[in-house]
C-alpha cells in the first residue's frame, strides 16, 4: 500500500513538513530565549534575519499540511477499489480507523497552524516586534502534532489490508449502525436542519457584533460560537447537507461531495465552513494577544478584516447549503 | 499590486540568466517527465484493464487441485445453475498454446464464448472446423494474411492446418493481439479436452451487488472450485500497476534527492552579479519580504514551467507514442506485446500528485538559498562593489 | 527648528566580533536641517561612505542615536528601517550600481516596486524622473550603452522617482570631467532650490567649493574634526 504514488507523494511531503516546522521551531527557541531589542546591534539584526527564516519554514510547512489533507482525502477515496466493501473514501478510512484520527490532527494542525501566522503578522507590524518570544514558543506545540501526522499516516497506510473486509459510508452512515456517524444520521432532520440555521444566525450576529463594539466578552462568546458552529455545520454536512446534494435519502457520505459527479460542491462548502470558523476564532487570539506596544487601532484594523472575511464565508456558506433545499427538485420533507 | 510587480521582475530575472535557468529547467523537466510517464502509464493501463473486465464475465469457476487449475466438469453447471441469483452459466474452452517458431505464447478461445463481442475485424468469424481468425499480433508475428494458413501443433504433435478468416484489426487491442478463435469442438479436438469438461465455468448473476455473495455460495458447493469476481480481478490489476507504479517511483527517490541537492546547489550560488543585484535592490529600498517574494516567484514560475512542460512531454510520450521503454516494465506481460495506444485522459489527482512529488522538494531545497540570498546586507555589498 | 536628521554619538563598527573589526564611524554628532546642503568632506578611509549609509538608514549603528525626521531610527529592525529609507532617502551611489541587463527606464522603476503603486502611477513616477535629469529620450536604451555622465544621471533619476526628502550622493562627481561635475553642480542646485535636502560626501574641491553648498563637515578616522559653513 505504501507504494501507491498518492501515498509516497504523502509520505514525502509530510516528512518535508516535519523537517521543516522541526528546523523553524528549534531556531525560534534559540531566537526567543536571545532576543533583545536593546541588545548589541550585530546579534539583534542576525536574530531578525533569521526570524525571517522562521517564519518562512513555518509557512511553507502549513501550507503543505493543507495540501496534504486535501491530497490524503482524495487519495483514500483514488484507492477505495483495492479494498471489498469500499465504495468511496469512507470505506477506505474505514479499513484501518487511525484514518480518521488522521483527518482530525490534519484540521487541527491547519486552524492551529493559520492561527499562528495570524500572531506572526500582528507582531511583524510593530517595529519592536513584542511578539516575538510568544510565537516562536508557539510553534513548540505544533512540532508534536506534525510528528504524529507523519506517524499515524506511516502507520494507515502500512496498516491497510486489502483482503479484510471494510464497511463504506452507506454502512458507517446509517441510522441503525453503531458509532458517532450513525447518530449523527440517525439524529431527526427537521431539528438539524433548525439547528443549523440557529447556530449560523448567532455566527453570524455575533461577528457583526464584534465588528461594531469592543468587549472582550463578545469576542470570547463569538470564539465559543464559532467551534459549535463548526461541530453543528460538520454534523449537518452527514445529517442532511449531503442529502440534499447527493438526492439520496441514504447517502450522507461526507466526501463525495469532493468528487467530479457533484461537482466538486465540498471543496467551496468546506472552505468557507472552516475559512468561517477561522474568522471566528482570530478575534479572541488577537484579544489575547493585545499588549501594551500593540496599539488598539492596529488590532481593531486587523480584526474587522477577519470579521468581514468571516461574514462573507458564512453568507456564501448559507447560500451553498440553502440552495438545494429551498430551490432543488429534491425534497425531504416527507421525512420532517 | 506588488505580487504582481515583483512576479514581472522575477521572470524578466530568469530570462536573464538563460544558462542557469535552462540548466535546472532542463534537469527538473526530465523529473517530471520522467514521474508524470509512470503514473499516466500506470493509471491508463489500470483504465485498460477496468475496461477489459468490463466485458468479461462477473464471475468466473475454476477447478483446482492441489492448488493448481484444472478441467472443471460440465456437469458442475447444473448444481451452479440452481444457485438463487445465478442467472447463467456458461463452459469455456480456451487455452495457452506456445508457438516454438516465434517463441511467443498464443491464447486459443473456443467459439462459444464471448468472441462475438471482441473488436472485429477483417474478414468474418470461423464457422466450420478448420477455420480460425487471429489477432493482429499473431498476424504479426506469422507474417499471414487473410485465407492463409495458420499451422499448429496440435497434442499429439500433429501439425493441424487452420485457414485464417477472419484477422482482429486494431493492433491496440490488448483482448485480441495475441488471440486464436475458432469453433468450440475443433478446440477441443486441438487440445484433446473430452466433451465432458471445460477450462472454466463463466456465470452470470441476476443482481451483480450479489457476486460476493453467489461466490461463497459456489465455494460451499464446489469446495474444491475457486469463484473469481470481476472485482477482484480488477482489485489485483489496481494493487499491481499501483505497486510497480510506486515501486517505480520509490527507485526514482534517489534522483529525486540528487535533483533537490542540485536545486539547493543552483539556488545557493548566487553569481557576482546576482549578489550584486540583491545588494541593489535592497539598497534602493527593497526589503527581505520583497525579495523573499520574487524567490519564490522564481522557483514557482520555474516548477510551473517545468510541470506543464513536463506533463506534457510525459503525455505524449505516453498516449502518442506508447511509452516504449516505461511500457514493458510496468505492464510485465511475457506474451505478444500488443501496440499499447492507452486512452488520452486527465487527471487532477494525478496532477496534484506529481506537483507534490516534485513542486514540493523543490520549494523545500530553495527556501533557506532563497532566505540566504534575501538577507543579503545591502551596506556590506554598496561598500564591497 | 528641529533638524531632519540628526545623530548623537553615532558609532559603527564592521565585523565587531570577529578580528578584522573595523570602527568606520567613532562617536559622531551632526545636524542636517531641512532644505540644506551638507558636505562629508575628507580623505579616503575617513567614514564618509559609512556616516552616509547611517544618515540615510542604509545599516544600523552600533552605538549612538540616528533621529529622522523626528523618529528614531537607530533600533529600527530592518523591515521598518527599509520603509524609512525608501520614503525618506534618495541614494546616488560612487559606483552609480545600475542593473547593467536592464533598460534606463527599469533601472529608474526599481524603487517602485515594493510601492502600493499602480502601473500608470509608476509610468507617471518614472517619466517625470527621466524630465527631471532630461533622459526622457534614452528610456529604452540599456544603461551599459550610455555614457558615464549618462549613467550618472539615471542613478540620480532613480534617486528621485521616490519623490524623497533627502538625496544621498556619495563622491557623486569621481568619475566625471569637469564640464560633467558642473552640470552635475548645477542640477543638484536646482533639486534644493525645489526644496530637497542634500547630503554629499566627497573630497573634490569642485564640489565643497559651490555656491549650493550650506555647510561641511570634516572627518577623519571616522571622527568628526571641523564642522563649518562652506
Amino acid at each position: 500500500m505504501i507504494l501507491h504514488p498518492g501515498v509516497l507523494a504523502l509520505l514525502l511531503g509530510g516528512l518535508i513538513s516535519l523537517v521543516m516546522l522541526s528546523g523553524g521551531a528549534l531556531l525560534g527557541i534559540r531566537i526567543a530565549r536571545r532576543w533583545n531589542p536593546d541588545g548589541a546591534e550585530a546579534e539583534q539584526l542576525s536574530l531578525e534575519r533569521r526570524a525571517w527564516l522562521v517564519a518562512v519554514l513555518v509557512r511553507w510547512a502549513i501550507v503543505f499540511e493543507a495540501l496534504s489533507l486535501l491530497l490524503f482525502i482524495y487519495t483514500v477515496d483514488v484507492i477505495h477499489p483495492l479494498f471489498v466493501g469500499a465504495m468511496c473514501a469512507t470505506g477506505t478510512l474505514n479499513a484501518n480507523p487511525i484514518g480518521w484520527h488522521l483527518i482530525w490532527i490534519k484540521l487541527l494542525l491547519f486552524l492551529l497552524g493559520s492561527l499562528w501566522m495570524v500572531t506572526n503578522h500582528l507582531d511583524l507590524q510593530r517595529p519592536e516586534a513584542p511578539l516575538t518570544r510568544l510565537k516562536f514558543i508557539a510553534l513548540l506545540p505544533l512540532l508534536p502534532l506534525v510528528a504524529a501526522d507523519l506517524v499515524l499516516m506511516l502507520m494507515y497506510f502500512a496498516g491497510l489490508e486489502p483482503e479484510i473486509i471494510t464497511s463504506c459510508c452507506g454502512a458507517l452512515f446509517s441510522s441503525g449502525g453503531e458509532g458517532l456517524a450513525s447518530e449523527l444520521v440517525a439524529l431527526p432532520m427537521r431539528p438539524m436542519i433548525i439547528t443549523f440555521y440557529l447556530a449560523s444566525i448567532l455566527f453570524a450576529l455575533l461577528l457583526v457584533i464584534c465588528r461594531l463594539l469592543s468587549g472582550w466578552w463578545w469576542r470570547t462568546l463569538l470564539a465559543l460560537c464559532a467551534l459549535g458552529f463548526g461541530l453543528v455545520s460538520l454534523a449537518s454536512v452527514v445529517s442532511f447537507i449531503s442529502v440534499y446534494y447527493y438526492r439520496l435519502p441514504s447517502h450522507h457520505c461526507p466526501f463525495d461531495l469532493l468528487q467530479g459527479h457533484y461537482h466538486f460542491i465540498g471543496y467551496p462548502l468546506y472552505l468557507c465552513l472552516f475559512g468561517a470558523l477561522l474568522c471566528g476564532l482570530v478575534p479572541q487570539l488577537l484579544l489575547l494577544l493585545k499588549r501594551g506596544q500593540i496599539p488598539a487601532a492596529l488590532i481593531t484594523r486587523l480584526e474587522r478584516r477577519w470579521i468581514n472575511a468571516g461574514i462573507v464565508l458564512l453568507a456564501v456558506m448559507l447560500v451553498l447549503v440553502s440552495w438545494p433545499l429551498l430551490f432543488g427538485r429534491f425534497s425531504m420533507q416527507v421525512y420532517f | 499590486m506588488r505580487y504582481l510587480k515583483i512576479l514581472e521582475y522575477a521572470l524578466a530575472s530568469l530570462l536573464r540568466r538563460p544558462g542557469k535557468t535552462c540548466a535546472i529547467l532542463v534537469v527538473y523537466t526530465l523529473m517530471i517527465v520522467v514521474l508524470a510517464s509512470v503514473l499516466f502509464l500506470t493509471q491508463a493501463l489500470k483504465t485498460e484493464a477496468t475496461a477489459m473486465l468490463a466485458g468479461g464475465p462477473q464471475l468466473v469457476v475454476q477447478k483446482t487441485m492441489a492448488g493448481r487449475h484444472e478441467l472443471i466438469p460440465v456437469a458442475e453447471v447444473e448444481r451452479l445453475v440452481d444457485i438463487p441469483g445465478v442467472k447463467e452459466v456458461k463452459p469455456r474452452v480456451w487455452g495457452y498454446y506456445y508457438d516454438a517458431l516465434t517463441g511467443t505464447n498464443y491464447t486459443l478461445q473456443g467459439f462459444d464464448t464471448s468472441a462475438s463481442e471482441l473488436s472485429l475485424l477483417d474478414g468474418r468469424l470461423p464457422r466450420e472446423e478448420g477455420e480460425c481468425a487471429i489477432g493482429a499480433g499473431v498476424a504479426g508475428s506469422r507474417l499471414i494474411h487473410l485465407q492463409d494458413d495458420l499451422i499448429l501443433i496440435d497434442y499429439d504433435n500433429i501439425g493441424r492446418i487452420f485457414t485464417v478468416t477472419g484477422v482482429f484489426v486494431s493492433k491496440a487491442d490488448v483482448l485480441t493481439q495475441d488471440l486464436v478463435v475458432m469453433p468450440e469442438g475443433p478446440l477441443r479436438q486441438f487440445f484433446g479436452m473430452p466433451e465432458s469438461l471445460a477450462t472454466d465455468l463463466a456465470v452470470e448473476v441476476y443482481n451483480p451487488n450479489e457476486v460476493d455473495t453467489i461466490a461463497n455460495k459456489i465455494k460451499r458447493a464446489l469446495p474444491d472450485s475457486r469463484p473469481i469476481t470481476q472485482s477482484e480481478l480488477l482489485r489485483t490489476y489496481h494493487a499491481v500497476f499501483d505497486w510497480r507504479g510506486g515501486m517505480m517511483l520509490a527507485l526514482f527517490s534517489s534522483a529525486l534527492m540528487a535533483f533537490c541537492i542540485l536545486a539547493w546547489d543552483k539556488a545557493t550560488g548566487l553569481s557576482a552579479g546576482e549578489r550584486r543585484e540583491i545588494g541593489i535592490l535592497k539598497a534602493v529600498g527593497w526589503d527581505t519580504g520583497d525579495v523573499l517574494l520574487l524567490k519564490l516567484w522564481e522557483g514557482l514560475a520555474l516548477s510551473l514551467l517545468a510541470f506543464l512542460s513536463g506533463c506534457l512531454i510525459a503525455f505524449l510520450l505516453v498516449f502518442w507514442w506508447g511509452a516504449p521503454l516505461l511500457g514493458g516494465i510496468l505492464r510485465g506481460w511475457s506474451v505478444l506485446f500488443p501496440a499499447l495506444r492507452p486512452t488520452p485522459f486527465i487527471d487532477f489527482y494525478q496532477l496534484g500528485t506529481l506537483a507534490f512529488l516534485t513542486i514540493v522538494p523543490y520549494v523545500a531545497s530553495t527556501v533557506i538559498p532563497a532566505w540566504r540570498a534575501a538577507v543579503t546586507d545591502p551596506d556590506e555589498v554598496m561598500r564591497a562593489s | 527648528m528641529n533638524p531632519l536628521i540628526c545623530t548623537e554619538e553615532v558609532c559603527k563598527t564592521y565585523h565587531p566580533r570577529k578580528a578584522d573589526a573595523t570602527q568606520a564611524v567613532a562617536g559622531i554628532t551632526m545636524q542636517v536641517a531641512c532644505g540644506e546642503a551638507v558636505v562629508l568632506k575628507g580623505p579616503s578611509g575617513s567614514g564618509k561612505t559609512s556616516l552616509l549609509s547611517l544618515v540615510g538608514c542604509m545599516t544600523r549603528p552600533t552605538s549612538g542615536r540616528v533621529i529622522v525626521a523626528g523618529e528614531e531610527v537607530s533600533r529600527l529592525p530592518e523591515r521598518f528601517l527599509t520603509l524609512v529609507r525608501r520614503r525618506t532617502f534618495g541614494f546616488v551611489f560612487q559606483q552609480y550600481h545600475l542593473i547593467p541587463e536592464l533598460s534606463v527606464r527599469d533601472n529608474v522603476m526599481l524603487p517602485l516596486y515594493p510601492e502600493r503603486l499602480s502601473a500608470n502611477e509608476m509610468g507617471q513616477r518614472v517619466a517625470a524622473a527621466l524630465a527631471e535629469v532630461e533622459l526622457a529620450g534614452l528610456a529604452r536604451r540599456r544603461v551599459t550603452e550610455l555614457s558615464g555622465g549618462e549613467q550618472q544621471r539615471v542613478a540620480i533619476a532613480r534617486a528621485l522617482v521616490n519623490e524623497p526628502r533627502v538625496l544621498i550622493a556619495d563622491e557623486p562627481t569621481a568619475h566625471l570631467d569637469s564640464r560633467l561635475s558642473t552640470a552635475l553642480l548645477e542640477r543638484f542646485a536646482a533639486l534644493k532650490q525645489a526644496g530637497l535636502t542634500l547630503v554629499i560626501a566627497t573630497h573634490d574641491p569642485q564640489v565643497y567649493t559651490h555656491p549650493l553648498v550650506d555647510r561641511i563637515i570634516e572627518l577623519h578616522d571616522g571622527r568628526l574634526c571641523k564642522e563649518g559653513g562652506a
